[in-house]
């Protein structure tokens, strides 16, 4: 990310921002800088991708001791 | 350093003897049983084993590092971009199973479908990638044992693919999915168990505020007006490099073929996969990626971590900060492990098929017995695995997610034919052969002449899956081919 200062006046898109070679106005570099996950958002998608990972879990790994248990134990190949 | 080498000696000894005592008790009576479980495993089981088989180091330490280069946005993308081509698997074997029932190797398909020449092409790609996937879980855990117990990278490389090799050539397809449904249960626990303590000690709060901090301030050494962002442009393009990556990895690799074909129906089959992909899977880079990737770049100077010489480093530095050296290290030593042996095994074992049937009997000894290609299979395997765990431990200090996005530009070439030509009848083997050809080199010329990682990533890979496409669609359109599929079915004696 580098940033660059054009000779011109002051409060004008006068600073100029790269990403990846494209080239961003002042006011678009804040607008896409502004865009950012607040702090409840990204609480709730830490604790969503939890809870889905918990539930998912679950869903496999209590058939799957089920049929293990049966197999290794039980009389059933 | 000590408790590291115990550990070493431990998980030898758990998992070889597990592997003698359901070699015993389930006794292999013919190849196909050996092989691919007698095609008669439960879905449970293979749903858990192929979620296991998925989680490479690279998912836990990859992912975090993919969390440090791109925010939040890290994981997301690692997840969906590897999950994307099992949604391809799965009609592909739908199809290889409906066209050649009695179907073992995907080779075996492609032999029928474009001739010899062709299917050997595939056959060294598929070999290749089994044996590169065992290297670079070997470099995966080799790098936690020595961040995290001080063992010297050469042993933690070593030991465990020779652990692995030993048990996959003793018990087979069949003892692969046991040990994989026994690690899944460990690193589901150890998982579930850890996050919270880890998320606790550093504070969501902290984590949000140095990532801010890492959005907003261009003298942070991380900085990124995106690391807070969920769709990041930089963060999607390594999705799509995923992706790729991802194709080849999952559909040349005889593994999960075997796996699929393992179980009862096809039913089953999208069961499995569906569930173990989609629902169990998929959060686990993500985790990876938010718990550690983002929380070394959010709190490495307020905490004092170090530097990290490669990016996979960042999840066993952020866990042995929480956890010093105690049993949440250990923890964490055992879950990366496991994602070694389970994906080591699941790799072996699919090397193991392609050397019985497809080189054995294929190519060498058209008439040989079931004996004889096990034989082969099995003393192929080990000496072409301890020569790839030796290769990995020349490969210390190699970031992961590197390797990983490499095997994209090397594996995703073979990818288009295989799939269109399972569904189009134009496509014949010369096409096949030329749009590899064409996708590998151009693919090469991209990554080589790439100006940074990033493009090197995303173009070379994109070259590498897309140019044979466009090969194959416009070399088939002024094909005269038509393929008879039915005539499929009689080929395998």
């Amino acid at each position: 990310m580098q940033l660059g200062i054009n000779n011109a006046a002051e409060g004008t898109s006068a600073v100029r921002c790269t990403d990846g070679g494209r080239i961003y106005s002042k006011k678009s570099e804040e607008r896409r800088t502004n865009i950012m996950m607040s702090f409840e958002a990204m609480k709730f998608f830490y604790i969503f991708v939890y809870v889905w990972f918990v539930i998912g879990a679950l869903i496999i790994a209590v058939p799957a001791m089920k049929e293990f248990i049966n197999t290794i134990f039980g009389k059933k190949k | 350093m000590g408790v590291g080498i115990v550990l070493l000696i431990l998980f030898a000894f758990i998992f070889i003897g597990f592997a003698f005592f359901v070699s015993k008790k389930f006794p292999s009576n013919s190849m196909d049983d050996f092989l691919v479980a007698g095609r008669s495993m439960p879905t449970a089981l293979i749903s858990a084993s192929v979620v296991v088989s998925w989680i490479w180091c690279s998912t836990i330490m990859g992912a975090a590092e993919a969390g440090t280069l791109y925010g939040v946005s890290g994981g997301l993308n690692y997840a969906w971009g590897a999950a994307v081509p099992f949604f391809l698997l799965i009609p592909m074997v739908t199809r290889i199973r409906k066209l050649m029932p009695s179907c073992t190797t995907f080779t075996e398909y492609l032999k029928v479908r474009y001739g010899a020449g062709v299917s050997y092409v595939y056959l060294i790609f598929g070999i290749a990638l089994c044996f590169y996937v065992m290297m670079s879980q070997g470099v995966g855990v080799g790098t936690v044992f020595k961040n995290m117990f001080g063992v010297p990278y050469l042993l933690g490389a070593l030991i465990p693919l020779i652990i692995v090799i030993i048990y996959i050539t003793k018990a087979g397809l069949r003892g692969s999915i046991y040990n994989d449904c026994i690690q899944f249960f460990i690193v589901t626990v150890i998982l579930i168990i850890c996050i919270p303590i880890v998320m606790k000690t550093l504070g969501l709060e902290n984590i949000y505020n140095g990532l801010k901090d890492v959005a907003t301030d261009p003298s942070n050494e991380y900085y990124d007006p995106q690391a807070l962002k969920l769709t990041s442009s930089s963060g999607f393009h390594y999705g799509i490099a995923a992706v790729v990556v991802a194709f080849g990895q999952v559909l040349l690799d005889q593994g999960y073929y075997s796996k699929a074909i393992a179980t009862t129906d096809n039913k089953s089959m999208l069961k499995a996969y569906i569930v173990g992909t989609l629902i169990a899977w998929v959060p686990i880079p993500i985790i990876c990626g938010n718990v550690f990737g983002t929380s070394y770049i959010a709190l490495k100077e307020q905490l004092g971590l170090a530097s990290v010489s490669a990016g996979s480093d960042v999840a066993p530095l952020i866990m042995k900060f929480v956890f010093g050296g105690g049993v949440g290290s250990i923890f964490f030593v055992l879950m990366v492990f496991m994602a070694a042996m389970t994906t080591g095994g699941n790799c072996i074992a699919g090397a193991q098929a392609l050397l019985s049937v497809d080189v054995y009997k294929g190519i060498i000894n058209k008439n040989a017995t079931e004996d004889q290609q096990l034989r082969f299979g099995k003393t192929a395997t080990v000496v072409i695995a301890l020569a790839m765990a030796l290769i990995a431990t020349f490969l210390e200090n190699v970031s992961l997610l590197t390797l990983d996005t490499f095997s994209g530009i090397l594996f995703a070439a073979p990818v288009s034919a295989f799939f269109v030509g399972l569904f189009w009848n134009k496509v014949n083997g010369k096409i096949a052969a030329v749009s590899i050809v064409v996708g590998w080199i151009g693919a090469m010329i991209a990554w080589f002449t790439a100006s940074n990682f990033d493009d090197a990533m995303f173009h070379g890979n994109l070259c590498s899956l897309l140019l044979p496409l466009v090969v194959i669609v416009i070399g088939s359109l002024f094909s005269k081919t038509k393929f008879n599929y039915e005539t499929m079915s009689y080929e395998k004696q």
